[in-house]
């Protein structure tokens, strides 16, 4: 009796404290959050890529795209592997990359054209952040780290019927790219509704838009993204077609030998 | 040759103008306030383009490519420091790429401090900043200019090739107005007087130029405008000795101008440099009708004192009538005849100095009488004592010229052949640029582009079909060779050299593989690459978003108008003959603009020449009836012309867009000269003098009338010496050169030819 008391009154505390615990979430526990809940051992998915110029013109290109979570083992934080499907002109061609814990280090990046039947390495940084022709920075992407920006909550407020968290992040360099993020956080699935991206002259730069989210191997997914670059008045969006997460990736998967053969077995 | 209903008609009119005086005076000022009202519409327009007729097709291709790869224009910064590669020079350069970066009216800077550089490697390629750090040592310095030689798209184009200067090239976003020139101005402006010294910067770029061109505008707009005025109303004192003889043809220009704007302004035509001559034009020509009946009323005043004003003005008028009419019609044709020319802007011009001459002719003989009859009698009218001296000089100046004609006709003819062969040397210019003097600042700036960073002007082709096929690729290809190989082409740019640039690296920067892919795979493989590891907006000045259409731009070291001209027909040719108009369906950009214009202006002056010429002698044969009379008519007038010309080619005075003009302005003006005379010279040969005496008759009636007229027209334009356009300027200079050659030809030349031909339309009626 006793010992049930006891655990019942761990087990009210406990629900006391952690619920005062969720009403004073900051700024840095929901972004924390929305981290952790996107975090997955493995990736597999298949997408449409649809870019759409100032003039409504477009261009598709399909992706399947492999990536797996190596958390720091042999200093290497991830490797990821894309190949392109469509058009036909360019099916084959692939991209594989790692990425080190070390921030000091480059990536490693390799490239195949099957029209030249051959794989390339390629050195340096990239012209410029935004990743195959599309609005998104391998920033946007989730390259960051949580305490590369400070996160302020700015309370609640509606989106599209649902209430969310309005969260101001200023990244702490201040050279970087963006002078701050608007984002919106859907509660209880942890998943961003919104971004407002405002470049350094703090001006409203870019929006995604997240859509049509549902639950895919117990995580929740978002299946369509639509990044408006007002500056550049170019828009992209990302259908995702197949989505996997966590099945089992073979390391082989993420070698130049799979790379050349355009197509994972 | 006036019938007596036409006089009957005339009659009754004045009879009119002299009942209603008030009505008519009150009628023109309120026509001239309503159209007045309109002045404040009318806008500035500086932009070249608008040189060209608007449905040309180099027009609609600029706006098409415009359109599709985005804003062809740009500023340039050129900064020259004692070394290129110091320290504080590229901090300096870093710090103002940022600066333009941000800017919302630049798309896109390239600049030493932001150039990439894609490079091969044995087993791979890298994608590097050209300068990842600062060069710290004379020795790392060394390396950094090494690698600037080696990269051709930096050499010559951001460095010039004697590491003295570099420059920053700012791509501008699509948009236009004169107040988007203006704050591109000021914002550089501002960008050079923060970052000079102790490097030297220079700005140069089409949008420059522009709000240059409007600011030089406004500036003539205040100089001629009050200048003109002010001699005008010192000349006509100075002829009339009157507070009336000045007021009056005063107040006819001055009313004539602000309805010929108001007019402008109705018709939405824009200020032009062009358009923009109308005014003075008006102030220099308009007057000649108002001055001739005022000075002739005050004539009549002199000898009949005793009667009444509406007498005087009725005899001055019938008597008048058929000279002025003439001579406004002549000018009319003259300015009418610009209708035929190619160029808008001097059809514009041509019409609204019709307009404005027309309407001073009809204010000259309703308003000026009007006012006459309601004014006092002229305040001041002191007989000229020169007047007998100018009797004696003009008789003696008849004489001379009837006893030496054949000599003096011989001498004339040498003297014009021998200047006509300056004629093919005659230079076309159609360059913007060059509506600056060679030392102003924004020739200086540009010249320093053009020298060091192989040219801001750019000849632009479009090339439509599939562009991943290596087979349209090469042919994109043999079309850069060709252009390259003339010598105004300084570099061409197309999407060609990049895919050669990323083949070569791709294959460890070996030059043997600087070519173009085998296979459309490998082309559209190269493409993506460039998404993956360059910047794929680079591309977009190069090639659609579908990959149907592609630019290539050709760089223009910008030497001589005619050789742009000679670029632009020979690159047709050569598309058309061996590549196929469907392939490249547009030439286009700038370089074209200015090209094309060269053959608009040659042929607007030849047509606009020939059709006042042949107009103007058909009217003149229609006068005096005779086939001879219109010949005989033009010759002092074609002699000045040719003298004018072979003039231009001897002094180096170009063919441009304002001199294009002269010819029908000279046949239109000069040919009253000629008309005063030979009317004149006819009467007084009907009256029963001999040819000798009448052409002194002549000299000392018409000839001083004649002589004021020339004066009045050519102290007018002697204000376009002090316009800031070039091309005005040497207009001003030779309208005045061209109407004194007019004068001379019909006071010297006329009168040895008359006394020497004695043609039938004017003796046969004395012999009879």
């Amino acid at each position: 009796m006793k010992r049930i008391g006891t655990m019942f009154v761990i087990g009210l505390v406990t629900v006391i404290i952690a619920q005062t615990a969720y009403a004073q979430l900051s700024g840095r526990d929901i972004m924390l959050k929305v981290d952790e809940c996107g975090e997955v051992k493995t990736e597999y998915n298949k997408t449409k890529m649809i870019l759409i110029n100032k003039k409504g013109k477009t261009r598709v290109r399909d992706v399947v795209r492999y990536e797996k979570s190596y958390d720091g083992e042999k200093g290497i934080d991830s490797k990821l592997l894309i190949f392109f499907e469509y058009p036909s002109d360019i099916r084959g061609t692939g991209l594989l990359l790692w990425s080190y814990v070390d921030v000091g280090k480059e990536d490693d990046r390799w490239l195949y054209l099957p029209a030249l039947k051959k794989i390339r390495r390629i050195a340096g940084e990239s012209k410029n952040d935004y990743f195959m022709g599309t609005d998104f920075t391998y920033d946007d992407m989730g390259g960051r780290s949580i305490d590369d920006d400070t996160h302020k909550l700015l309370g609640k407020k509606i989106l599209d019927g649902v209430e969310c968290y309005k969260i101001e992040s200023v990244p702490v360099d201040k050279d970087d790219q963006y002078s701050k993020k608007i984002t919106w956080v859907i509660p209880d699935k942890w998943i961003t509704a919104k971004m407002e991206f405002y470049n350094n002259n703090k001006k409203l730069q870019k929006v995604l838009t997240i859509s049509d989210i549902r639950k895919v191997d117990k995580i929740w997914t978002p299946h369509l993204l639509f990044m408006d670059n007002l500056s550049k008045k170019h828009q992209t969006k990302i259908e995702i077609i197949e989505v996997r997460f966590n099945s089992e990736m073979n390391d082989q998967i993420f070698t130049t030998t799979t790379l050349q053969r355009g197509r994972v077995q | 040759m006036t019938s007596k209903c036409n006089r009957r008609g005339i009659k009754s009119w004045i009879d009119f103008v002299m009942s209603y005086p008030r009505t008519i005076i009150g009628f023109c000022i309120l026509m001239t306030v309503l159209m007045g009202w309109n002045i404040p519409n009318i806008v500035m327009d500086p932009d070249i383009k608008s040189m060209l007729p608007q449905d040309q097709e180099i027009i609609r291709s600029i706006n098409d490519l415009e359109d599709i790869f985005g804003g062809s224009e740009l500023v340039i910064l050129s900064l020259k420091s004692e070394d290129i590669f110091s320290k504080a020079t590229l901090r300096k350069i870093q710090e103002l790429c940022d600066e333009i970066e941000d800017l919302d009216v630049v798309d896109k800077v390239m600049s030493l401090t932001n150039s990439f550089e894609i490079k091969g490697t044995r087993d791979g390629f890298e994608v590097r900043n050209l300068i990842e750090e600062f060069p710290e040592t004379e020795a790392e310095r060394e390396i950094l200019r090494q690698k600037v030689a080696d990269n051709d798209l930096i050499y010559g184009n951001i460095v010039s090739e004697d590491f003295q200067r570099t420059s920053i090239i700012a791509v501008l976003s699509l948009g236009n107005g004169d107040s988007r020139d203006e704050e591109i101005h000021q914002t550089f402006t501002n960008l050079k007087q923060k970052y000079e010294g102790p490097e030297e910067i220079h700005l140069a770029g089409l949008p420059l130029t522009r709000r240059e061109i409007v600011k030089t505008m406004q500036s003539d707009m205040k100089a001629l405008f009050p200048y003109g005025i002010a001699l005008m109303i010192f000349l006509l004192i100075f002829c009339f000795r009157s507070w009336v003889g000045a007021f009056l043809p005063f107040a006819v220009v001055i009313m004539s101008i602000i309805n010929t704007l108001g007019f402008m302004a109705i018709l939405h035509m824009k200020f032009t440099f062009i358009t923009m001559l109308m005014p003075v034009m008006l102030i220099a020509i308009a007057n000649d009708y108002s001055i001739h009946i005022i000075s002739h009323y005050f004539e009549e005043y002199k000898i009949r004192k005793e009667k009444n004003k509406a007498d005087i003005i009725k005899t001055t008028l019938l008597h008048l009538k058929t000279p002025v009419f003439l001579a406004g019609v002549t000018t009319l044709v003259g300015f009418l005849s610009l209708q035929s020319h190619v160029l808008p802007p001097a059809r514009q011009l041509g019409l609204l100095s019709s307009f404005g001459i027309a309407l001073a002719f009809i204010l000259s003989v309703t308003f000026v009488p009007a006012a006459l009859k309601l004014l006092d009698y002229p305040m001041v009218l002191k007989q000229n004592r020169n007047s007998g001296r100018i009797d004696a000089f003009l008789s003696r100046w008849g004489n001379f010229f009837i006893r030496h004609r054949k000599k003096y006709l011989i001498a004339s003819a040498l003297v014009i052949i021998i200047i006509a062969t300056g004629i093919p040397k005659i230079v076309v210019d159609t360059n913007p640029m060059h509506y600056y003097k060679k030392t102003s600042e924004i020739r200086i700036s540009n010249d320093i582009i053009d020298r060091y960073f192989g040219g801001s002007a750019q000849l632009s082709i479009l090339a439509k079909g599939d562009i991943k096929d290596p087979v349209f690729l090469c042919r994109m290809e043999r079309l850069t060779d060709y252009l390259e190989k003339d010598p105004t082409v300084t570099r061409t740019i197309s999407i060609v050299d990049q895919l050669k640039k990323m083949n070569r690296a791709f294959h460890g920067d070996s030059l043997e593989y600087e070519v173009i892919p085998e296979t459309r795979e490998a082309v559209a493989q190269y493409l993506l690459l460039f998404s993956i590891s360059g910047d794929e907006e680079d591309l977009s000045q190069f090639v659609d978003y579908d990959y149907e259409q592609a630019q290539i731009l050709a760089r223009v070291n910008e030497t001589s108008s005619m050789s742009l001209h000679k670029l632009l027909q020979d690159t047709r040719e050569y598309v058309r003959d061996d590549l196929g108009d469907e392939n490249f369906p547009a030439i286009t950009g700038i370089v074209a603009v200015i090209g094309e214009l060269v053959d608009m202006v040659v042929r607007g002056q030849m047509r606009s020449l020939i059709i006042s010429i042949v107009l103007v002698s058909l009217i003149c044969a229609f006068i005096f009836k005779s086939v001879v009379g219109g010949i005989l008519s033009i010759i002092p007038l074609s002699g000045a012309m040719i003298i004018v010309f072979g003039l231009m080619g001897y002094v180096g005075i170009e063919l441009n867009i304002a001199t294009a003009m002269l010819s029908s302005i000279m046949i239109g003006v000069g040919i009253d000269y000629t008309i005063h005379f030979l009317y004149r010279f006819r009467f007084e040969v009907q009256s029963g003098l001999g040819a000798s005496e009448a052409v002194i008759k002549t000299l000392s009636t018409s000839g001083k009338g004649i002589i004021y007229n020339a004066l009045s027209v050519i102290v007018g334009f002697t204000v376009l010496l002090l316009s800031g356009f070039m091309p005005i300027y040497f207009f001003g200079f030779l309208i005045v050169f061209s109407i004194t050659a007019c004068l001379l030809g019909a006071l010297t030349i006329m009168p040895a030819l008359l006394v020497i031909i004695k043609p039938k339309f004017i003796f046969k009626r004395s012999e009879r």
